[in-house]
């Protein structure tokens, strides 16, 4: 994809009928809708969790994204971004808004079902870096950049896609990761000195 | 930090990813920044390693459920069910303020709105299909889950008042069939979530009344279900005094302050025939009627009251969040001219806000302060976030916005309590008799002590914090702004 605001650039795909159970939607199918959340409710929640630090607080915004989406649904352009891209939108101002009204953020829980899904072995070479004390530096990150990291690395997602999110060119969202990595580096270096 | 180390960032992680090269070939490619290089890669691929988190089967079963019944509700057509019906007229009772404006509610929506609280007391009109679990069921979860909807559902503070009182209908449905049943602790707990509903709805009420929002209609509501709520529990106490236990004392103590809460807003309304006082400094919290505006500049409409507008922020009612909105909408689409237009829009509004602070008085004033402070500090952020992304030319109007938003701030936070009542010659705006409805008193049954009908209570000293049902804020987006 060409460099620049990505809007009317993206190529709509029907992945595996995405499409059709938007249009759906839009047109008020409840159950299209439920197959929506069915396919990217566990990426929502992943997103949320990792910017949030717990599992309650994921899963009540999380109800709040779905909430939101459909009440907007209407106002959706897939030539502007992938549905999942505008359902993390979503998620993301509503991450912000939670962050406002609660200013310490700790990872809290770690019962989840997960698993590790890198297995590149240069991930193995990896294990300095302590899980949690990971967790609670993305969790510290400035918003944009706490979105970006958790999108690009938890979600894998392109930057092609993160750009239509943030409504920003892929050359930004680069910076962005660059800056991103930078202060998180920063915060895991002062937490070992702490 | 130039754009070419993030572009050989990127292109390295591409690499590694994909498999095309080892990170250490990546920095040998690159051997004048190998140092940094090589700890944001070991950073970025030790994120990328964190474990692949799933939400429970349970959270998935439920929300899915949850969420359609919610949207059913809302979406589809009245269906033959007359529960059904029923249960959208009542969505539609509730829609948030830029569908139902507070000030045009009607005498049929009230009626309805009278009519829900009263149906789902008597456990008619629910359509949940969870509705008979009491606290303590294995399916009382999915009761509670549905009701969150509920109240996301709901828009501003007199939506939310409402949806509150719904729910303290139900929990009042609770603690009665706990009674019937003899479960003494599922009493306690329908009691203490009773408390906690009327409370968040009290609040509501206090942050309606205080954006000078008319809530008489809303305090009738309350009054006319008191005596109901105290024959249930009357009834309740009488259902389970003979099991002795702590669980039944603190069940009337919780009922009992949840009555007093509800007391307390009734006591609270005002008579629409008389004149709204001017408030004064002793004045209380229902200072802030709609009267008591300050001279000047009027303020925008809130975002809610305005069809089409953006959703219900917090710090609405203070008239700053349709304003911000807008800026923020200018500057992402890199508009100047707009930018400046809409900044001093905004700082018009912040003017006007402080202006209305300082004429405000007691409970109203703290009130309003933490509000303006709140928004202050979220468009702080959110200009803040923009700098950098807007052009230069609007770049100084930004700055002339965050100036008036530091002097806002500034004389918000100095708002610190409600000024002291004037010494003598005024009189008190504390019910006549606080001694006929103080803490409620547990009766020898167990203890539903509460207070007489008519018999208002002290006015509650303590400033209703913050919402934390309030819907988050939903800042103009790129492409697709939900």
């Amino acid at each position: 994809m060409a460099e620049g605001t990505v809007s009317a650039e993206l190529i709509v795909k029907d992945v595996d009928g995405e499409c059709t159970l938007i249009d759906a939607a839009i047109a008020g199918d409840v159950q299209a809708f439920a197959s929506l959340y069915d396919r990217y409710v566990d990426k929502v929640h992943r997103h949320i969790y990792y910017r949030v630090g717990n599992r309650a607080d994921a899963e009540d915004l999380t109800q709040q994204v779905f909430l939101r989406a459909w009440q907007a649904i209407g106002r959706y352009r897939r030539s502007a971004a992938p549905f999942i891209a505008w359902l993390l939108t979503i998620a993301h101002h509503l991450v912000v808004n939670f962050r406002r009204q609660h200013r310490t953020v700790e990872p809290l829980d770690d019962g989840f079902a997960a698993g590790q899904r890198w297995t590149n072995p240069e991930a193995e070479t990896l294990s300095k870096y302590d899980y949690l004390a990971l967790r609670r530096a993305i969790l510290r990150l400035k918003p944009e950049r706490q979105q970006v990291v958790v999108m690009r690395f938890v979600e894998d997602m392109d930057y092609a896609d993160i750009a239509a999110a943030l409504g920003k060119s892929e050359g930004n969202v680069r910076v962005i990761q660059h800056r991103a990595l930078a202060e998180l580096r920063g915060l895991l270096a002062h937490e070992v000195k702490v | 930090m130039s754009k070419a180390s993030a572009e050989t960032l990127a292109r390295c992680l591409a690499d590694i990813e994909s498999g095309r090269a080892t990170l250490e070939q990546c920095l040998e490619s690159h051997r004048e920044e190998s140092h940094d290089l090589r700890e944001m890669l070991e950073l970025a691929l030790a994120v990328r390693s964190l474990p692949l988190v799933r939400p429970s089967e349970e959270f998935r079963r439920q929300g899915r459920v949850a969420l359609v019944e919610a949207i059913t509700a809302v979406s589809e057509p009245p269906a033959a069910s007359p529960a059904r019906r029923f249960w959208r007229q009542m969505v539609e009772a509730w829609a948030p303020p830029r569908q139902l404006a507070w000030g045009r509610v009607g005498v049929p929506t009230l009626i309805l709105a009278v009519v829900l609280v009263l149906t789902t007391a008597t456990g008619g009109g629910v359509v949940w299909a969870s509705r008979d679990t009491l606290p303590g069921d294995t399916f009382y979860e999915v009761k509670t889950s549905l009701e969150g909807w509920q109240l996301a559902f709901a828009g501003g503070d007199e939506g939310k008042a409402q949806v509150h009182l719904q729910l303290a209908a139900k929990r009042l449905d609770e603690v009665e069939r706990a009674a019937q049943a003899g479960r003494a602790d599922s009493v306690r707990l329908a009691a203490e979530a009773l408390e906690h509903s009327l409370l968040q709805a009290d609040g509501h009420l206090r942050e309606a009344e205080t954006a000078g929002k008319d809530v008489s209609e809303l305090a009738d509501l309350l009054a006319d279900n008191l005596a109901r709520q105290q024959a249930i529990l009357a009834g309740a106490r009488e259902q389970v005094a003979p099991e002795p236990g702590e669980a039944l004392g603190k069940a009337g103590e919780k009922a009992g302050k949840g009555l007093e809460v509800a007391a307390s807003a009734v006591a609270r309304k005002p008579t629409r025939d008389e004149p709204t006082p001017t408030p004064t400094p002793a004045a209380t919290s229902m200072a802030a009627t709609p009267t008591a505006t300050a001279p000047g500049r009027p303020l925008p409409p809130p975002a809610a009251d305005k069809p089409g507008g953006p959703p219900a922020r917090k710090g609405e009612g203070t008239g700053l969040a349709p304003r911000a909105s807008a800026l923020l909408e200018a500057a992402r689409e890199g508009n100047p001219e707009e930018v400046r237009a809409q900044a001093d829009e905004l700082i018009a509004t912040i003017d006007a806000e402080l202006a209305q602070l300082e004429t405000a008085g007691g409970i109203a004033r703290v009130n309003r302060g933490r509000r303006l402070e709140s928004a202050l500090l979220e468009i702080r952020a959110d200009v803040q976030g923009l700098s950098d992304h807007v052009p230069a030319e609007a770049q100084t109007a930004l700055a002339k916005v965050l100036q008036k938003v530091e002097q806002g701030l500034a004389r918000a936070q100095s708002v610190d309590g409600p000024p002291s009542a004037p010494q003598g010659g005024t009189a008190s705006p504390t019910p006549a008799q606080p001694t006929a409805t103080a803490t409620p008193t547990p009766t020898a049954g167990g203890g539903f002590g509460s207070p007489p009908p008519g018999a208002p209570p002290p006015l509650p000293t303590e400033v209703p914090t913050e919402d934390e049902d309030e819907p988050p804020i939903s800042p103009p987006g790129p492409a697709n702004r939900p």
